[in-house]
């Protein structure tokens, strides 16, 4: 994990309640929610960084022990798909970031309701561009 | 059904004006607009406008016969819904003149469905946005305080929302409803907002209701009587939304209300989300919206039994106005 990663803002917008994130996957309608410091290092991965240093970073901070629960975070976000290699194109300035004072474990939890809904009655697309509607090829 | 010479009115909804123009159609979709009609009769304007027109089979005539049933997103925001049997094509156009259309063959017109929520994924295309959502909930209110009932399909939200009118509560919708993020900054509070003065009620609702002399419009697919609300229940058009219960039917029930985390609450509130599933509003708009009630408004799990009444109490003790308050 030594390329620079970006958190995908596009297809993943986000909103914080109460210190954690929710975060919805636009294209399946998966909800998602970061717990811990999951919502400081979504924000870190807005501006770019190698995970690698992430996670030295996460453990100059908290600690040696910081650092494995940290690369397993990230490794889920890679599994989500919510990492890309370049920055997403509407990239609003990053706040700055608020890190706790004590490591609390970065946890991802993953909601289904929404996806599932679509996933038995897809939205299809269509390229109304060449006059309203004319089929496009479905996506698969 | 027969299209003839057009007529139209004008409905309002979440303080949005909207023409409905259309020929005799009209006829089998005002039932379900009656609480949100503003003006009976007018010229049909140019924009917005909502357009109903009766065609044999919309959805088996070019281009519409081209595209598979369910829905359609084009660039720009375009929607359209193919609906086959009974037939029906329902059209959302952005735009600085929007525009939204509703053809329907004389099946579809009849159907439950359609007479109890007409348009429904236009309208809710029309309205959303990232502070403005119409959701899969229910709703009633009492003194301007709304509360909406929200939980997947067969919970009770039906059944809760109109033991609740038929308490001494308003009624805002069984179904469907939309919400609206407050501004606390500028101390602009959240609102719900009726769409359709209409129920769907199964037959254990319809008798435990004892509604069986509701006026009935159609009955669905799934066999519901699709019910036009009777003179006894008054509908609502707004109300400050103060609280989000979701409901939970069971056989333990009524417990009190039990308060959330705002974690639990946007997990629940997942439920509401039909509109995006259909393609009429987006992820963005909808968690946008979402985000901000749990921010602004308690939510509650309500588990329910057939204890109508009790239901009724601990949802009107919820819309009572905090001690102290004028």
């Amino acid at each position: 994990m030594s390329s620079i990663r970006f958190a995908d803002t596009g297809r993943f917008p986000n909103d914080t309640i109460d210190g954690e994130t929710v975060l919805i996957d636009v294209e399946k309608g998966h909800l998602f929610l970061f717990t811990g410091i999951g919502p400081q290092i979504w924000q870190r991965l807005g501006s770019g960084v190698t995970p690698d240093n992430l996670v030295d970073e996460v453990a100059s901070r908290y600690g040696e022990r910081a650092a494995a629960p940290t690369r397993t975070f990230l490794e889920a976000l890679e599994g989500a798909e919510m990492l890309r290699s370049d920055a997403p194109s509407a990239q609003s300035p990053a706040p700055a970031i608020s890190w706790p004072s004590a490591f609390v474990v970065p946890a991802l939890e993953q909601y289904d309701q929404i996806a599932d809904i679509i996933s038995m009655d897809p939205i299809h697309e269509v390229d109304s561009s060449k006059g309203w509607p004319h089929r496009h090829e479905e996506r698969r | 059904m027969t299209t003839g010479v057009d007529s139209s009115f004008v409905v309002r909804i979440a303080g949005r004006p909207l023409a409905v123009c259309g020929g005799g159609e009209l006829a089998a979709i005002r039932p379900a607009l009656t609480g949100i009609i503003e003006q009976a009769e007018t010229v049909c304007p140019s924009a917005p406008v909502l357009r109903i027109n009766a065609a044999p089979e919309p959805s088996s005539v070019l281009p519409w016969s081209l595209l598979s049933t369910g829905s359609h997103r084009g660039r720009g925001g375009s929607l359209a819904v193919i609906r086959r049997g009974p037939s029906s094509v329902e059209q959302y156009q952005p735009g600085p003149d929007p525009l939204l259309l509703l053809d329907a063959s004389p099946a579809a017109l009849a159907s439950g469905d359609l007479r109890a929520q007409p348009a429904h994924y236009a309208l809710a295309a029309w309205l959303s946005s990232r502070t403005l959502q119409m959701v899969h909930a229910g709703a009633v209110a009492r003194n301007g305080r709304g509360v909406l009932f929200i939980g997947v399909g067969g919970r009770g939200k039906t059944t809760t929302a109109l033991a609740c009118a038929r308490a001494g509560c308003q009624f805002l919708g069984d179904d469907l409803c939309v919400v609206e993020a407050g501004d606390p900054g500028r101390s602009v509070p959240p609102m719900v907002h009726g769409v359709y003065s209409t129920a769907k009620l199964n037959a254990d609702s319809l008798r435990r209701l004892e509604a069986g002399d509701w006026p009935i419009l159609g009955v669905t697919p799934s066999g519901k009587a699709a019910v036009a609300l009777p003179d006894a229940i008054t509908f609502s058009r707004s109300a400050q939304l103060v609280a989000i219960v979701a409901v939970k039917a069971g056989d333990d029930g009524p417990l009190l209300p039990r308060r959330v985390s705002p974690r639990a609450a946007i997990q629940l509130l997942s439920s509401t989300a039909l509109p995006i599933a259909s393609g009429s509003g987006s992820p963005r708009d909808w968690l946008s919206t979402a985000s901000a009630l749990i921010r602004e408004v308690p939510a509650y799990e309500l588990g329910l039994g057939w204890d109508l009444e009790r239901v009724t109490s601990a949802i009107i003790e919820l819309l009572l106005p905090p001690a102290g308050a004028p």
